[in-house]
């Protein structure tokens, strides 16, 4: 069952460079709880070129104190990969990737308690003829389970270290370093014999690759069983006329050999992880179910499951909104304190306006969601880490595949509660393209929390004497409730126009449940306050200082112009002139035109647009005056403008519009086209103005006001 | 402030923003990505 990598393995270069050890897994093995214990904070996220798969890099130092780069690559079940993710991780493994560096060392993650189903990834990376170490995580579980491991059994049987470790509790890190560091330019382990005609045919294959390509013999014949081993036609990489040829003929050699060349190297590796897995561990007698067992029997119940799923959704919510209330509120005094800051030291002038009304508003305005956002994540880390995410995906998949969406679309909605941004990419998950794109199309109908600034003020507008919390909430909840509706519409709508075919299959791994660890779940809300921070820093920051330009040049000529008049002026006020006849039937007029044109690069800038029209400054006792003026502005024949209808016409106008650059930008890169977001913002504008047009004309029809 | 300077940086502000994100769409532009054949990516 075990044959020696016998290739012999290239002369390393001399010259001194970074090692790299690049961390491959399952999904669920623990991958980037392992990663985060070996590096710390030292980390750099970016993304592999050419596709949106999230790169994390970090340096750790080896039992001698050596740097090494370490390499968190997307967890995969096997290098016959089905999603963007997977098949970044096999083509670094590969060497495909001109922007990564083959690694040196590869860290294998094996989740103890379930050493079988993991090993037959060990199997496949060991084919690649790289120094290998097994990371035996989570032992504490497996033990629990009455699983009884023997390491230096599998060790043996797989020719490379395995270390037994619990990566939550930083237990075995050590010895994974010594042996990470002993694997450096050491032997490749052991692999699957395949039978006799596919190791010929995949030498011969192999051969062509290193005459060709120039590639490793270890790459090159991993390479080879990959192709011969795939669907013919689905090799997703260049092939040259030779090594085409060389392929076909391969494959009919083992066509005449009566060999079926996908059965037979999945056979053999799952006899040689059998034999493994015998060798290395056994069962104690234990009771029949499990922890987890018996815990899934209430959280995937028909009816308890559902209970449950609403109650976490609503502790999820309602911590959300009112304990990130305290730290927003240090945020805007903070904000506060820098202008009065900025305004006794710089002087009054057109400058200090761009910072305090451009700049200081624009991404102070953005700022203030980050504490919703970190405690999002700290919700979305926590429900992942503790294993119930998977059932939560369970539970909604009937939901969802009624409106024809995927369950793994769950967590890209879930996630676009918070913001569309990080929904949109966690659409990488989902293996069928065209749940993917279903799923992109609709996150951003889903509330995010840039709209509920627009939501608190025109609820205040609407309801300015109701003191009563209960009420507000009432109407925001029916903006929830009515957006999420709007996303399963649509998503419903474009899989039987659009995007018709074969609905995929949920396929779910129910990880065991787990204690989460603080440690990891901090360290992913500090990596996300960074990234969310920079963008806030940068694009948001630049369009900030654009969109204060429009609204403030050409200047009055009359230098005693109220704002509101020097607005009307602007280059932004024209173009809410412009617009009005298009927003007329909606019963706005050019002032709310400003609101929404200078509000599509992010949708909470209206607050900050109505606040300028109105000559409001900025501050808590200003919402109210702001409130105020709003509520008393009349159109020409004396009516309210802000009248109950208008208001509600404008919740659903930004439930449904498409008003985020940011999203637009991401959707472009993670469909790696615009067509699709300029699609998206074409029906969700269109949605929006007959959204609005329906409120207020059938409710003017209806009499109301 | 003298209103030349405080024009000069604002005007360098606008700028710089302007030049800012058109750098930053043009350098979006995907690479090119031989490892994929489409197969897996929408849209592509």
């Amino acid at each position: 069952m075990t044959a020696p990598n016998t290739i012999a393995r290239p002369e390393r270069p001399q010259e001194t460079r970074t090692i790299t050890v690049a961390i491959a897994g399952n999904p669920n093995c623990g991958k980037s709880t392992l990663f985060n214990a070996l590096t710390g904070l030292r980390q750099k996220i970016g993304n592999y070129p050419g596709v949106t798969v999230e790169k994390k890099v970090g340096r750790f130092r080896g039992s001698h104190g050596e740097p090494m780069d370490l390499l968190d690559l997307p967890g995969t079940y096997s290098l016959h990969t089905r999603s963007p993710d997977e098949a970044v991780t096999r083509d670094v493994l590969l060497g495909r990737r001109a922007d990564t560096p083959r690694p040196d060392v590869i860290l294998c993650v094996v989740d103890a308690s379930n050493l079988e189903r993991n090993l037959y990834l060990v199997a496949q990376l060991a084919e690649l003829g790289l120094p290998m170490v097994v990371a035996l995580n989570m032992v504490d579980l497996a033990e629990r389970n009455g699983i009884v491991l023997q390491p230096d059994a599998l060790a043996k049987g797989l020719g490379c270290p395995v270390v037994p470790c619990v990566a939550s509790t930083r237990k075995g890190l050590v010895e994974l370093r010594q042996a990470i560091t002993r694997q450096v330019g050491g032997e490749a382990p052991n692999r699957t014999s395949f039978p006799g005609a596919l190791e010929t045919a995949a030498a011969q294959v192999a051969e062509c690759l290193v005459a060709e390509e120039a590639l490793n013999p270890r790459a090159a014949f991993a390479e080879a069983l990959l192709l011969i081993t795939n669907r013919r036609g689905s090799t997703d990489r260049k092939i040259s006329p030779v090594l085409a040829s060389r392929i076909e003929s391969a494959c009919t050699d083992l066509e005449k050999a009566g060999v079926d060349r996908v059965s037979a190297a999945v056979n053999a590796r799952y006899d040689w992880v059998h034999a493994l897995t015998s060798a290395a561990s056994h069962s104690r007698a234990t009771s029949s179910s499990t922890v987890s067992d018996r815990l899934d029997t209430w959280l995937t119940h028909r009816i308890w499951g559902w209970l449950f799923f609403i109650g976490v959704m609503t502790a999820m919510f309602f911590t959300i909104f009112r304990v990130a209330e305290i730290p927003m509120g240090w945020i805007e005094s903070g904000q506060g304190t820098v202008a009065e800051w900025i305004e006794s030291i710089v002087p009054e002038g057109d400058f200090r306006n761009l910072i305090i009304d451009g700049v200081l508003a624009g991404v102070g305005g953005v700022v203030i969601f980050l504490p919703q956002i970190l405690i999002l994540f700290f919700f979305i880390g926590l429900l992942e880490d503790t294993g119930y995410m998977a059932r939560a995906a369970f539970i909604i998949d009937r939901l969802m595949n009624k409106v024809g969406l995927h369950g793994k679309s769950f967590v890209p909605m879930l996630s676009s509660f918070a913001c569309a941004i990080p929904g949109i990419m966690a659409t990488r998950t989902i293996e069928n393209p065209k749940d993917r794109l279903v799923t992109i199309l609709v996150a951003p109908l889903v509330s995010c929390s840039a709209r509920l600034p627009v939501y608190s003020l025109m609820v205040a507008v609407l309801l300015p004497n109701t003191l009563n919390s209960w009420g507000k909430a009432g109407i925001m909840l029916c903006m929830y409730l009515f957006s999420l509706t709007a996303a399963f519409t649509m998503a419903w709508i474009f899989r039987r126009t659009l995007f018709k075919g074969e609905r995929s299959l949920l396929l779910l791994e129910m990880p065991p449940y787990r204690l989460p660890s603080l440690r990891v779940t901090l360290h992913r809300m500090w990596e996300r306050s960074g990234i969310f921070l920079r963008r806030a820093g940068t694009v948001i920051l630049a369009i900030s200082v654009i969109i204060w330009a429009m609204s403030t040049y050409p200047k009055p000529s009359d230098p005693d112009a109220t704002p509101s008049q020097a607005l009307a002026g602007s280059v932004a006020g024209k173009l809410g002139h412009l617009i009005e006849p298009a927003i007329a039937p909606l019963g706005y007029d050019w002032k709310i035109g400003i609101g929404i044109i200078s509000s599509f690069a992010a949708r909470e800038v209206f607050v900050g647009t109505m606040s300028v029209i109105y000559s409001i400054g900025n501050g808590e006792e200003d919402t109210a005056a702001l409130r105020d003026a709003m509520r008393a502005e009349t159109r020409k024949d004396g009516s309210p403008l802000f009248s109950p209808l208008v208001c509600v016409g404008l919740m659903v106008f930004y439930v449904l519009a498409m008003q985020c650059l940011s999203t637009l930008v991401v959707v472009r890169r993670e469909t790696n086209s615009w067509k699709w977001p300029l699609f998206q913002l074409g029906y969700m504008s269109l949605l929006a103005w007959l959204g609005a047009f329906l409120v207020y004309q059938v409710g003017t029809l209806l009499g109301f006001s | 402030m003298p209103a030349l300077l405080d024009e000069l940086l604002v005007a360098a502000a606008v700028l710089g923003a302007v030049i800012y994100l058109t750098v930053r769409l043009r350098r979006r532009k995907p690479a090119r990505n031989d490892s994929c054949s489409g197969s897996c990516c929408p849209g592509k």
